[in-house]
């Protein structure tokens, strides 16, 4: 193979320019960043060197490894081979680098393809639509990890108005130590939710964590032991008990759970996570006497929380709601999972076709996160491509089509005994309003028995 | 059930993208006792899937091609139906073309279907207005 000319010059009059000017090697992690990137980020960029620098998804909550990926070119470079993208790196510590639009170019082929980025002003139109709803994604999924930061978990990503609310609770429960409850669908991640919860309220406090529905009061005594001996043995010391499964722990576990609670007052955090909102299950005074079993329960429920309990941890209830409720964050949920996906080296895609996010849009996801989670891992697993379709989903999602909705099918479920009783009693309403309450004279009128009225208008109690 | 509680939406479109949509969505839309009767339908056939003395919606899916037929069409189903809620559904319109639209009566501008829950009140306030209790 032919020797290009010496580097030297060239490297002398780069770093001249003070352009910033960096390389992302094959495997997609920085091989090379020019002086001038040193003045831009303020860091010392031996510390960003062979960092992962894909699709704006970091390896970890690392600050440099955030700055390697905010980076990352924007999706679609492989295609179009050249692209521009505005860059807002993350701050790190004081240093607050400034926006800059830069532009990638790809260079060779395949895996030995390298992209050189360069600083500067561009005027780049992106034509093709897809492409542009992706990049438009990608940047409002770098504004969420700029403005909340400290919300790591990606179910938390989105503009949705359950979204929006689901922030403001987390920074609440973040912010003070307190005892909360957290709700939410299976795959969600309220544990790890939880413990970034735990983290920034209270660092340094112990943190146990129980499976409740495991639990009864001997084996729930030995499982929090760790956490007991040292806040009784010091009234400074302070712990927090995290149970799993909070609804689904037995009424014994649990009401021994409220006398722990009681015992150490405001020096035991409890944190509950439930898998939706529970039922609260209500104590008697008589049952409270007897000491075998202190729950009444109306409806036999297998799950559910004791007054007591809920008491501690109403204060504050976090509900992340179901996907079927946050339609809107779909394409933006679905789009970081990809990107998380891609960052742990899962596949080539990089994006979804909009038919694949229409698919997920009107799917009306009965298993939650953990099914869209699972889903994208099938696409990536289906892909050979930088775009998933929708055939690379699943069969239940690809294949999903929304009710009929037809006028027949509906006019089956109206009863006609429900709409001709209530059309019935509103005749007797206006019957007596006209006679001023007189049921006699009202039901002269309508042509029954009085004894009939009185039967429709104060019903048989039922026993 | 009488025929006044139903509403109507009809949809036109090259596709099926929308018609499914709003199947998903619009049952949700439509307060009780109303039923909601989704047809697919074009600028021919809109005269026949629209009463003019009930509540309706007509979704358009405009491309920039088609934007001077379906300002037409706007306008007259606006005066044969004035009952009926226009929606246009953006098929890749341009800034100044979509700004267009403001002059037409077309009450909102969606461009992916993940929007239409967020005109649910805009909705079940429409089909609501005309609608009579069933007893």
């Amino acid at each position: 193979m032919a020797s290009g000319t010496q580097t030297r010059p060239f490297l002398r009059l780069l770093e001249a320019s003070g352009s910033p000017l960096y390389v992302i090697g094959p495997q997609e992690d920085l091989v090379y960043l020019s002086s001038g990137c040193a003045d831009w980020l303020g860091v010392d960029l031996e510390l960003l060197l062979n960092r992962r620098c894909v699709a704006g998804s970091p390896v970890s909550d690392e600050p440099y490894d955030r700055l390697a990926a905010a980076l990352s070119p924007p999706t679609g470079l492989s295609k179009r081979g050249t692209a521009s993208l505005r860059i807002q790196p993350p701050a790190i510590g004081e240093i607050r680098p400034e926006a800059i639009e830069v532009r990638f170019t790809r260079a060779g082929d395949h895996d030995k393809a390298i992209t050189i980025a360069v600083g500067g002003t561009f005027d780049d139109r992106v034509i093709d639509q897809e492409i542009r709803d992706a990049v438009a994604l990608r940047s409002q999924l770098d504004s969420w990890r700029k403005k909340h930061s400290e919300f790591t978990n990606l179910v938390t990503a989105g503009q949705s108005p359950a979204v929006r609310r689901l922030r403001r609770r987390l920074r609440v429960a973040s912010s003070t130590r307190i005892d909360f409850c957290l709700c939410g669908p299976r795959g969600c991640g309220s544990e790890s939710i939880a413990r970034n919860i735990h983290q920034a309220s209270s660092a340094n406090e112990p943190l146990i964590a129980v499976d409740g529905s495991l639990m009864d009061p001997e084996l729930l005594d030995a499982v929090l032991s760790p956490i007991i001996h040292p806040l009784t043995e010091s009234p400074q010391s302070l712990a927090t008990a995290l149970v799993r499964g909070l609804d689904e722990t037995p009424p014994e576990a649990q009401r021994r759970l409220v006398e722990i609670w009681q015992t150490f007052g405001g020096r035991l955090r409890m944190i509950g996570l439930c898998s939706r909102q529970p039922a609260v299950l209500f104590e008697t005074d008589n049952a409270k006497s007897d000491a075998a079993s202190s729950l009444i329960v109306d409806d036999i429920s297998p799950e559910g929380i004791s007054v007591d309990l809920w008491e501690i941890l109403t204060a504050l209830t976090v509900t992340i709601e179901p996907l079927s409720e946050r339609v809107e964050d779909l394409p933006l949920l679905a789009a970081a999972i990809l990107d998380r996906r891609r960052a742990l080296g899962e596949g080539t895609a990089e994006r979804f076709s909009r038919a694949a996010l229409d698919a997920f849009v009107i799917y009306p996801w009965p298993e939650d996160y953990q099914e869209l989670e699972e889903a994208i891992r099938h696409a990536i697993r289906s892909s050979r491509s930088e775009t998933i379709g929708i055939e690379q989903l699943p069969l239940a999602i690809r294949s999903y089509r929304p009710g009929s909705g037809s006028v027949a099918a509906k006019r089956l479920n109206i009863s006609l005994d429900d709409a001709l009783s209530r059309f019935e009693l509103r005749m007797i309403q206006q019957a007596l309003e006209a006679t001023n309450g007189n049921r006699a004279e009202a039901a002269r009128r309508l042509g029954i028995s009085r004894a009939r009225l009185l039967r429709r208008i104060d019903p048989p109690k039922a026993d | 059930m009488l025929d006044a509680d139903i509403r109507r939406w009809a949809v036109c479109e090259c596709d099926q993208r929308w018609h499914r949509a709003i199947r998903r969505f619009g049952p949700a839309m439509t307060p009780d006792p109303l039923v909601l009767d989704v047809v697919e339908s074009d600028t021919s056939s809109i005269v026949d899937a629209l009463i003019p003395e009930l509540p309706a919606v007509v979704l358009w899916e405009v491309e920039p091609i088609s934007l001077r037929e379906s300002a037409h069409q706007f306008i007259k189903t606006n005066e044969r139906f004035p009952l009926a809620l226009q929606l246009v559904a953006d098929g890749g319109l341009s800034v100044r073309e979509r700004l267009l639209l403001a002059e037409f009566p077309v009450a909102v501008l969606l461009r992916q279907p993940e929007q239409l829950p967020k005109i649910r009140p805009l909705i079940e306030g429409h089909f609501a207005s005309a609608a009579q209790p069933v007893d």
